[in-house]
């Protein structure tokens, strides 16, 4: 099942800029090593997920994994073939706002190769270029 | 063994200026402690970054501030390539000062062998040392973890001769437990749609007969 927030204050949101570099969430603190994201994007709940999956089967219960972002952004759309006007769309679906150097994943409780291997799988999913990084 | 630092002392505040001396290879920092004015410095980042590299954490500054200090606090970029800031504690050889070093694992534990998974959860503890004797990190030793079994603070092997552990020694540091079963949420068990602060169910259906 997708993230989605459980409350929120306003069903649409505006699209908003990303404009410079995390100044948060910029640091790997649960695991041992971490996904950093090197570019602004939007990462939806279904990457966030796909991500998910990737990285929890080739890890099967060894390590930790920790989702480092939460989608608190509605996206909407409107449907093909309407004519302009008549408002804004309705949601398609949540995102999360990434700025450069936000940390998407962390691992814990596995190897280094493992884990290099484990974070290669799940940049493989990710609509933004990523780093691993290391604690510390 | 420590490595010097040549500071010139810094009469500028302010974001732009510190971009411009980061800019030629210079680092703002602030040198305090000891009850004496704190001081704005220059710092060359190069040396900083030496000493970064060869592990000291106790500086001999020369120029603007002078004396043995410590490193307090560095500030990296979002990335970890650019140093940002540093700040120094001024220290004495015969005091002892509170840091916090990191924990690290060694070995391999058997309770692995044994179908167990290590969960490392506490990564720093904070110890009171000489500030000369303050270690790049301190090691707990897995080869007696067996399965459901933990280790505490207090197992850590290498500890420094006079160093003592603020943290509580008791603190559990490192488990071994058994895996956690994955658990398969069912599709579609959640709301299609948050609920909305503020909205009354009366409003929804209007809003749907519209």
């Amino acid at each position: 099942m997708a993230l989605m927030p459980k409350r929120v204050k306003h069903r649409k949101s505006q699209r908003g800029r990303i404009r410079g570099n995390a100044t948060r969430g910029n640091r790997v603190v649960f695991g041992e090593y971490g996904l950093q994201a090197e570019q602004g994007g939007w990462l939806s709940a279904q990457t966030i997920e796909a991500g998910r999956i990737a990285a929890q089967q080739y890890i099967r219960g060894e390590g930790k994994l920790y989702i480092r972002v939460f989608p608190q952004k509605s996206v909407t759309s409107i449907p093909l073939e309407t004519r302009m006007g008549k408002g804004k769309g309705e949601p398609e679906y949540w995102a999360a706002v990434i700025k450069p150097g936000t940390i998407l994943y962390e691992l814990s409780g596995v190897g280094e190769a493992a884990a290099k291997l484990c974070l290669a799988r799940l940049a493989h999913k990710m609509p933004v270029r990523v780093r691993m990084v290391k604690r510390g | 063994m420590s490595d010097t630092l040549q500071v010139e002392k810094r009469d500028f505040k302010g974001k732009r200026r510190n971009h411009r001396l980061r800019l030629e290879g210079k680092l703002p920092g602030i040198v305090y402690g000891h009850g004496e004015e704190p001081v704005s410095v220059i710092v060359p980042a190069d040396q900083l970054r030496a000493t970064i590299r060869h592990g000291h954490k106790v500086v001999e500054l020369q120029g603007a501030a002078t004396g043995q200090a410590l490193l307090q606090n560095v500030e990296w970029d979002t990335f970890q390539q650019h140093l940002i800031h540093v700040d120094l504690l001024r220290v004495d050889a015969s005091e002892r000062v509170e840091v916090e070093v990191p924990l690290l694992i060694r070995g391999e534990a058997p309770g692995e062998h044994e179908g167990g998974v290590v969960e490392h959860i506490i990564h720093h503890v904070e110890i009171e040392t000489s500030p000369l004797a303050i270690p790049d990190a301190l090691h707990l030793s897995l080869k007696n973890l067996h399965l459901n079994q933990t280790l505490t603070l207090a197992d850590i092997v290498d500890l420094p001769e006079g160093a003592k552990l603020i943290t509580d020694p008791k603190t559990v540091a490192v488990t071994c437990h058994e895996p956690a079963a994955e658990v398969e949420e069912e599709a579609g068990a959640g709301a299609a749609e948050p609920e909305v602060i503020g909205r009354k169910a009366a409003d929804d259906e209007e809003a749907e007969k519209k």
